[in-house]
């Protein structure tokens, strides 16, 4: 199993200028309250590099990918971690008591010597929890060794119970309860599960979040999610797969000038080519007419660094006109928080199909909830179908996988 | 006289439906969806079940497959126009989970009655 903690004389040997500057520039990105509430960890690789001996240069670039990867699977909203010295990796954890922190450090070392040498167990990495004062870095501690150390792990959850039901754009934490999760996409045409389209959810309560009308919270929301999907763009890339993603941006964000170059550059910085051929981005909310004109504006500085580009409207729309010509490859609308009759939103489908086909725009809908409903939007002629109706929710893109009419009936042929 | 129960989420064609049921000699009992053609299917104890698929609140497949859940001797024909992409599939799905036979719509009323009447015998 993993070696137990270092003493501290040798622990400290870490803590040179260099590291200390590098924890300062990870920490000095998140607010103080969460800092303090903190825990620092270090994972080493020193033992990993010393078996690898030569083959180290070699596979380096791999083995920092795993554990990257690795570690960003197990981060929660407020994690952050960062490399060091090239074998050595710091993870400040913003809830978790030492015990906890420890706990999920083993997890990672397991999960990396598997990746790396198909075995159980992390005896070569060396996981450290026990743990920094942030106050030697310069930072307010008085928090860092009370606290969460009284708390055993049980009552330290990744997941904490649901806090009061406050509107979520309005609460200075947002971005902390937020959890970026992906839904499979049904290609119907091909019948299979190809696309995945990134969903932010409100981890407290389990359900995908709703922003209203917040273009500041908006434009926050997208960064980050930005952000998380070209992690998974990166990791599909190096792994080898094929299948795509779906990264929603809302309409609001990219009218403004300065945020659209902004985004779309953090995108050209953060794609190969090959990881851009993956990538279909959505705009979300598109307001139905808009002018062509408009919406050109906001495609063609990001098409190039996409696939394709797709445009979200309400479910209501009926004028597809200026999408028409305009960059986009299709056009859907979600279901997400709508409370329509199931028979209102059946009519709803079947005329967003016949005015989209006037346009010449294949379809897609978001958050189909019932097999009722996915049933109608297969006959209304959706290309494209997510939601808990057609296939549940995962952490991460996985892979292309065969996906038929039959698969939409599983559940009731299960009741 | 066989008692038919359809369930068919278009009012016109729910009472399309009825007429010519009617007039075929068969008694006819209506549902506007799924989950109340089930409730109907129980109260009324039906010779017949004509479904459609695509349907609010419980559609046709799910419909089809409690029914012969709870009754795997009823006598169900589904009907589809299959929305806007043709009725194939959903035909074929609803005859591999449990529809003794299927009818495209449209169809001609003595088609219907022809494939009614061939059911309730058997054959």
């Amino acid at each position: 199993m993993t070696q137990p903690a270092k003493p501290a004389a040798e622990r400290t040997s870490l803590f040179t200028a260099d590291f200390a500057q590098k924890l300062k520039t990870v920490v000095g990105t998140r607010e103080a309250s969460t800092v303090q509430a903190g825990r620092v960890s270090i994972i080493g690789l020193d033992q990993v590099k010393d078996r690898l001996g030569d083959k180290w240069h070699r596979l380096a670039d791999r083995a920092a990918r795993i554990v990257r990867n690795t570690i960003e699977r197990h981060l929660a909203p407020g994690d952050i971690f960062s490399s060091f010295q090239e074998t050595n990796y710091v993870i400040v954890f913003a809830k978790l008591g030492a015990e906890a922190a420890r706990v999920k450090c083993i997890l990672i070392a397991d999960e990396v010597m598997k990746a790396l040498f198909g075995e159980e167990g992390g005896d070569l990495i060396t996981i450290d929890t026990d743990v920094v004062g942030l106050d030697r870095f310069g930072f307010d501690a008085k928090a860092a060794d009370t606290g969460a150390d009284e708390l055993d792990f049980e009552e330290v959850p990744d997941a904490p119970p649901p806090p009061p039901p406050a509107p979520l754009h309005r609460r200075r934490d947002m971005m902390d309860r937020i959890r970026f999760t992906f839904r499979p996409m049904w290609d119907k045409s091909h019948d299979v599960l190809s696309t995945y389209l990134c969903v932010p959810v409100d981890q407290y309560r389990d359900m995908e979040i709703e922003l209203g009308h917040d273009p500041e919270a908006m434009a926050r929301l997208d960064e980050a999610q930005q952000q998380h999907v070209l992690r998974e763009l990166a990791r599909i890339e190096s792994e080898g797969d094929r299948l795509l993603i779906t990264l929603p941006v809302h309409y609001e964000t990219l009218a403004l000038s300065s945020q659209r170059r902004r985004y779309q550059q953090a995108l050209q910085d953060g794609l190969t080519p090959q990881a851009a051929r993956l990538l279909v981005i959505e705009i979300a909310d598109v307001p139905e007419g808009v002018p062509q004109s408009r919406v050109v504006q906001l495609v063609s500085p990001l098409k190039p660094v996409c696939r394709a580009m797709v445009a979200r409207l309400k479910i209501e729309a009926t004028d597809f006109t200026a999408l028409r010509g305009s960059g986009v490859s299709a056009v859907g609308c979600s279901l997400t928080g709508i409370t329509l009759s199931e028979p209102t939103i059946m009519q709803h489908m079947n005329r967003f199909n016949r005015e989209a086909e006037k346009a010449s725009l294949p379809t897609y809908i978001h958050g189909v909830r019932t097999v009722s409903l996915a049933t109608a939007a297969v006959g209304a002629g959706f290309r494209y179908l997510d939601g808990p109706g057609v296939a549940k929710l995962v952490e991460r893109p996985e892979r292309v996988v065969g996906f038929n009419l039959m698969d939409v009936y599983r559940p009731v042929l299960r009741e | 006289m066989a008692k038919i129960l359809v369930i068919e989420d278009d009012v016109m064609l729910r009472n399309t439906i009825e007429k010519i049921l009617r007039h075929g000699g068969f008694e006819v009992v209506l549902a506007e969806d799924g989950a109340r053609g089930l409730t109907s299917f129980r109260s009324e104890r039906p010779d017949l079940v004509l479904t459609d698929i695509i349907m609010p609140e419980r559609e046709g497949i799910a419909t089809i497959v409690e029914i012969r859940r709870e009754r795997p001797d009823a006598k169900i024909i589904a009907m589809s126009g299959g929305g806007r992409i043709g009725s194939a599939d959903f035909l074929g799905m609803a005859r591999k989970l449990g529809a003794d036979d299927i009818i495209a719509k449209p169809f001609l009323p003595q088609d219907l009655i022809g494939r009614i009447t061939a059911c309730l015998s058997g054959t």
